[in-house]
């Protein structure tokens, strides 16, 4: 629930930041395109990140296709010049048919190839109001905080911690 | 005036404002004082629009990994955390959690 929640809360910071920057920009002498351009821009990057649903975000299904084809092409190479190697270390002169097998291991260096590019760091941004310990059991009472985890974003007002050392 | 906290500045939304940001700046569309000006004003948007219009409550649990107290400011690693919140949970194998004193707005 807290994440449907996010888009219109990020709606509502993008809006209030340039309604209240409009009057610095100006103060600036910088134009209002100039400031349209930083609300695109921004609303882009986060239509991009996809940690919360937005309407109207068909550029971000077309970027990931791209991603996609593009890492295949490479583990490619990688499985030619994996071969290769083998041959030369063995000293054997193999049939090529043993060496397909091992693209099997290739496979698993894609997927963190691709994993890597989603990689996310699972981090909470909040403020605490209280912090206890006793013995190895810690308590926190913790207010108005942002979470990406598992690449998504996640909004809260009050949360309580609990944690073992 | 008091100042926000500059925390949520690394969150998706901040680092995403930030980068636009630093793009215009490369450009030489906008000064680096003006940038500044508009991140200020970022601090001010997510803070109030945290504790005013979200209402959601989250329970963590998870062992604690290590723990640091520095600045008035709380670090902790979490391992195998699961998150719940009123209509949702999820899990990790790790987080970070940083977590600025709520008693004091700024500074």
């Amino acid at each position: 629930m807290s994440n449907s929640i996010v888009a219109a809360i990020y709606r509502y910071v993008i809006d209030d930041v340039v309604r209240n920057v409009q009057a610095d920009f100006e103060g600036h002498g910088v134009d209002t395109s100039v400031l349209e351009e930083l609300q695109r821009s921004w609303e882009a990057k986060i239509i991009q990140s996809r940690v919360a649903s937005f309407p109207g975000e068909d550029a971000g299904n077309d970027i990931d296709n791209a991603t996609v084809d593009g890492a295949s092409d490479d583990d490619d190479d990688d499985e030619d010049s994996g071969d290769r190697a083998n041959d030369d270390l063995d000293g054997n002169r193999e049939a090529p048919e043993d060496a397909i097998n091992s693209d099997l291991d290739d496979t698993d260096e894609e997927d963190d190839y691709e994993g890597g590019a989603e990689e996310t760091e699972h981090i909470v941004l909040c403020q605490y109001d209280k912090v206890t310990r006793s013995k190895n059991k810690w308590k926190c009472v913790l207010r108005d905080g942002i979470m990406l985890i598992n690449g998504r974003d996640y909004l809260f007002q009050k949360a309580t911690g609990d944690f073992e050392w | 005036m008091p100042s926000y906290y500059e925390l949520y500045r690394t969150s998706t939304l901040g680092m995403a404002l930030t980068d636009s940001l630093d793009e215009l700046i490369q450009a030489g569309h906008i000064t680096p004082q003006l940038a500044i000006q508009v991140l200020d004003q970022y601090d001010k948007s997510i803070s109030e629009a945290l504790s005013s219009k979200v209402k959601a409550k989250a329970v963590m649990k998870g062992n604690l990994r290590t723990y640091r107290f520095c600045d008035d400011v709380w670090t902790f690693i979490i391992k195998n955390p699961t998150f719940k919140f009123d209509h949702d949970s999820a899990s990790a194998d790790k987080v970070k959690i940083v977590a600025c004193n709520a008693r004091r707005p700024g500074e």
